[in-house]
């Protein structure tokens, strides 16, 4: 089960990390505005933090 | 700007800083553990702003503004993919944790050289940590001597700010280890992030009306700033070799690293981790606004670093604040260095001398151990007085330098075949590796330092590791206690 959940969160964060490399390149490269690269990076991370809170929600002291 | 109102700011600053480190370290003893981690007792709001602010040097407001304002918007990318990495600390922050408590660890090397069964690697982890360590920093005292010479042009000599940043750097770590270090460090946090707010604040409102003018004014007049690569600088490759060490960061940096031992439970870790991404969030997009702010005032400049002392003469900046701003940047700059210096020096004790004396007693260590404190401080400073341009190539290849550790971290936790041979291996090829190609400006295939460090060092430890002998009995019972203790706390 927690060797399930490592692999499904590992994953999770490797195709968000990846696609902070690949959207803003390819997919925004020629949008000259706030919504582009900075609205994409913006969300991004956003995301990520909101994953780890819930990644850490569950730990026992 | 008047020296004299400097001197007096940056006075009050320093005696702030002092009363708060005489208040933490009320009841220390004369413990390694308790003077190199404060005896792993900190709460989570001081650890989530003692991380940031060891994390956030005066490279935020000065080199990332400096970075925005020379390539745009991939600046803000590459920091937040930095940021991003802090994942690894919701996977490695419990094990740290866990482990550094059941044997004890002071520093990641002692893990290390544990977890593999090899003095050898501890050792030479610790000393890999000190060649690319201090001269970083030393970049960050001369930063300080450079923005104070700036500021008051010419008044406060460069020597000047460099004594002044090397005095505070040692005075409170000397005084009270990482209980002093821990609470300076979130006064300082504090310090900065409420500064760098209002500043930016004052940038935005009065020179542009709010967000939304200042974006236009970019869209108009500077839209490649906007998007990747926009005017260049931020291709592709540079991109993907200044963002892949930065992502691993919280593991290759032992500063950082460390501090995943300090939290007194796996709450308090958590809201160190969570407080921490919320602050460097915050902090940096106050510094890419920042560098936005400087391109669309004044585009002319020859050279980004000039960015942060050229937008504080300017009028829409009160006095006041830019006086505010100079001390956020040092503060930034010196709760970086102590940190950095507190933990070379635990290496010092824990890693090099309890490793070549074993039976040292422990009032030696923690005697040695505070000593290297301004040693080490002194090391920096001179380093920073000779200019030299090798510090700068340290100091930058530091990021690709200490990346060749992590794959020995990641197979602490997760490969039980991984070997000290492997390790070392990899640690010393690829820091060689790393220096060489930064400072030679080799380039393969067009990727730089940041990307073949981490490779090299990961195959050699892979490869060597599968033709030495692993660790067998220490690896199973490290990795089951670590694993059972995981399932315990419901950690991942």
């Amino acid at each position: 089960m927690v060797q399930g959940q490592l692999i499904g969160w590992v994953i999770w964060f490797f195709i968000l990390v990846l696609s902070a490399y690949l959207v803003p390149y390819y997919l925004l490269s020629d949008i000259y505005k706030v919504y582009g690269a900075f609205l994409y990076w913006g969300l991004f991370a956003v995301t990520a933090i909101i994953s780890v809170v819930i990644i850490t929600k569950r730990w026992r002291d | 700007m008047k020296a004299s109102y400097i001197y007096i700011a940056v006075t009050l600053y320093f005696i702030l800083g002092t009363v708060v480190a005489v208040y933490a370290k009320r009841g220390m003893t004369h413990g390694v553990a308790d003077f190199f981690i404060a005896n792993r007792t900190i709460g989570g709001f001081v650890a989530a702003l003692t991380y940031s602010a060891t994390t956030y040097s005066a490279f935020m407001m000065v080199g990332l503004a400096g970075l925005t304002y020379v390539g745009g918007v991939g600046a803000w990318g590459f920091e937040l993919i930095y940021l991003s990495g802090l994942v690894l600390v919701a996977f490695f922050g419990p094990r740290f944790w866990l482990a550094g408590k059941k044997y004890g660890y002071i520093t990641p090397c002692e893990l290390l050289g544990d977890r593999y069964q090899s003095k050898a690697l501890q050792a030479v982890t610790a000393v890999a940590s000190i060649i690319f360590l201090i001269p970083y920093s030393a970049v960050q005292l001369m930063g300080i001597g450079t923005l104070m010479e700036g500021m008051s042009k010419g008044a406060i000599p460069f020597m000047a700010g460099l004594v002044i940043a090397t005095f505070v750097t040692i005075i409170w770590a000397y005084m009270g280890g990482m209980r002093a270090v821990a609470w300076t460090d979130s006064l300082q946090a504090l310090l900065m992030i409420i500064v760098a707010t209002i500043s930016v604040l004052c940038v935005v409102y009065g020179a542009f009306g709010g967000f939304g003018g200042l974006f236009d004014v970019l869209a108009a007049k500077h839209p490649k700033w906007l998007a990747v690569p926009g005017p260049g600088y931020f291709n592709m490759k540079a991109f993907v070799a200044l963002a892949l060490p930065w992502f691993f960061f919280c593991l290759s940096n032992p500063q950082v690293s460390q501090r995943l031992f300090i939290p007194k439970s796996l709450g308090a870790m958590r809201t160190m981790l969570v407080g921490f991404l919320v602050f460097g969030f915050i902090y940096t997009f106050i510094s890419i606004i920042w560098g936005f702010s400087a391109r669309a005032l004044i585009p002319g400049l020859k050279s980004g670093d000039l960015a942060t002392p050229s937008l504080l003469t300017l009028d829409v900046i009160p006095a006041v604040i830019a006086l505010l701003v100079m001390v956020g940047i040092t503060a930034a700059a010196v709760s970086t260095t102590n940190s950095i210096i507190l933990t070379l020096s635990s290496m010092v004790a824990q890693d090099i001398l309890k490793v070549s004396n074993p039976n040292i007693e422990e009032s030696k260590l923690y005697a040695v151990g505070r000593v290297f404190v301004p040693l080490f401080a002194i090391a920096a400073f001179l380093f920073a007085t000779l200019r030299l341009g090798l510090i700068a190539v340290l100091s930058v290849a530091s990021s690709a330098g200490l990346l060749v550790i992590v794959p020995a971290i990641i197979g602490a936790f997760f490969w039980k075949r991984g070997t000290a041979a492997g390790a070392i291996t990899g640690i010393v090829v690829g820091g060689i590796a790393a220096f060489w190609f930064q400072f030679g400006g080799v380039r393969p295939l067009g990727w730089g330092p940041g990307v073949w460090s981490g490779i090299i060092s990961a195959s050699l430890f892979i490869i060597v590791s599968l033709l030495t002998a692993p660790p067998r009995e220490k690896a199973n019972e490290f990795m089951d206690y670590v694993n059972g203790a995981l399932k315990e706390k419901n950690a991942i």
